[in-house]
């Protein structure tokens, strides 16, 4: 079976306010600020090709709105549109959208709004196309500046269900899962054609809540550079520098100033996933080594909080 | 009210601690080594709810995690609401917090606590 979806091309997430949304992830995440519209603003991260990858939208709460995959093909909307058809999940066309051609907008079993897309403005990344040096020299220094969207978390009341829609209908397959004592995953880390440890992961919580969503931070070095930046800005760090377990990445939990946890990930032992592979479990009781390796037990953070 | 700060008196542990001028309950209870329940610490994810008797200044918070009925019921979100005047809190549980050092002279060990 082929690939289908790259990878996720965009979030977008609910802030209490704009304007200090706007100072934090771009002065101190180091994101470029591609347009303000009204209550929203379009992002990216230098090294990506499209169009932008996270959203903010002025909101009085926080938490996600949408996450939106992005196919390989154009012709993979329509296999999903059929997909979803399928097996009689309501989803709406949504024939344009920022920058954005079609997308297909459906609500997961787990209570998120999940789009998928092809069509994008592709403005590619700060390099030259002819002759590019390895990266831009005209980045905040002082900022984070990772060079990629990574992967979201998500929260599901029934994660086994979710598991098994992200699974049979979007096709995702598993590098990592959760077990419980019947064997059913209710945690589970999944990927598509970018074979890197997870594009999406679900853990049992509150329907449509975000744990988290990440950016790639490439070396584990750079993971400390950036823990100084957020010390540096007073940022709320809820967890690491640390390792995990599950997925083997080295990661730091932290919150924007409105509570939405991010988390700068990489700088891993990196696996490509080999298609058919059999996928890592874990227990119950191993699942806190698996989250937070050093620790070897889950941060009481980690299942309560989160928007 | 005593020397330009309010007390913030906690049940049922049945102690009183003191908030600086624009502190947060929350920091106010961390640096007297109080540990009330917290995640975010920006008003997003709710875990700080708390009950309160007396005047607070809410803060930028979260209107699914912290409703205007709520606001008006006796709640707000500790990492987020500055008391106006001396104030009671309790848990939403009504349980005891846990205390690791209540101790106004060691306080400060725990001041750079409140934003970690
Ligand atoms: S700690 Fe998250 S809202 Fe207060």
């Amino acid at each position: 079976m082929p690939f289908r979806i790259s990878r996720l091309g965009y979030v977008e997430v609910r802030v209490l306010d704009l304007d200090d949304a706007l100072d934090f992830y771009t002065n101190v995440l180091g994101l470029q600020l591609v347009e303000r519209a009204g209550k929203k603003a379009y992002l990216k991260t230098w090294d990506e090709q499209l169009a932008y990858s996270v959203i903010l939208t002025e909101s009085d709460s926080a938490g996600m709105v949408r996450a939106a995959w992005r196919t390989v093909d154009p012709e993979d909307v329509d296999y999903f549109e059929r997909k979803l058809r399928q097996y009689e999940v309501q989803y709406q066309v949504i024939p344009e959208d920022y920058k954005r051609g079609k997308a297909i907008s459906f609500k997961t079993p787990s209570g998120h709004t999940f789009e998928i897309f092809y069509e994008i403005e592709i403005p590619g990344n700060m390099l030259p196309k002819e002759s590019p040096d390895p990266w831009p020299r005209d980045l905040k220094f002082d900022a984070i500046n990772p060079p990629k969207i990574d992967h979201t978390l998500i929260t599901a009341p029934d994660p086994t269900k979710m598991i098994r829609f992200c699974e049979e209908v979007l096709e995702f397959r598993a590098t990592e899962y959760v077990v419980n004592s019947e064997g059913q995953p209710i945690a589970a880390w999944l990927y598509q054609a970018r074979q890197q440890p997870h594009d999406l992961a679900i853990v049992p919580g509150r329907e449509a809540g975000m744990h988290h969503f990440a950016f790639h931070i490439s070396s584990a070095q750079d993971i400390f550079r950036a823990a100084d930046i957020m010390v540096m800005n007073d940022v709320k760090i809820d967890w690491g520098p640390g390792r995990h377990g599950i997925t083997r990445g080295s990661g730091i939990y932290f919150f924007d100033p409105f509570g939405n946890r991010i988390e700068t990930f990489g700088g891993y032992t990196a696996y490509l996933f080999d298609p058919g592979a059999k996928p890592i479990t874990w227990t119950e009781e191993t699942m806190g080594k698996g989250v937070f390796y050093y620790e070897r037990k889950l941060v009481e953070t980690f299942l309560t909080v989160y928007t | 009210m005593q020397n330009g700060k309010f007390k913030i008196h906690l049940l049922p542990n049945n102690i009183t601690f003191l908030c600086r001028e624009n502190e947060t309950i929350l920091d106010a209870a961390l640096r007297a080594g109080i540990e009330l329940p917290h995640g975010c610490t920006k008003g997003g994810c709710g875990v700080c709810k708390i009950k309160v008797k007396g005047k607070v200044e809410f803060g930028r918070v979260s209107k699914v995690m912290l409703t205007d009925e709520e606001k008006e019921n006796g709640f707000c979100l500790s990492c987020r609401a500055i008391p106006l005047e001396d104030i009671q809190i309790s848990l939403v549980d009504g349980s005891p917090a846990r205390v690791v050092r209540y101790d106004e002279f060691y306080s400060f060990l725990f001041k750079t606590r409140t934003n970690l």
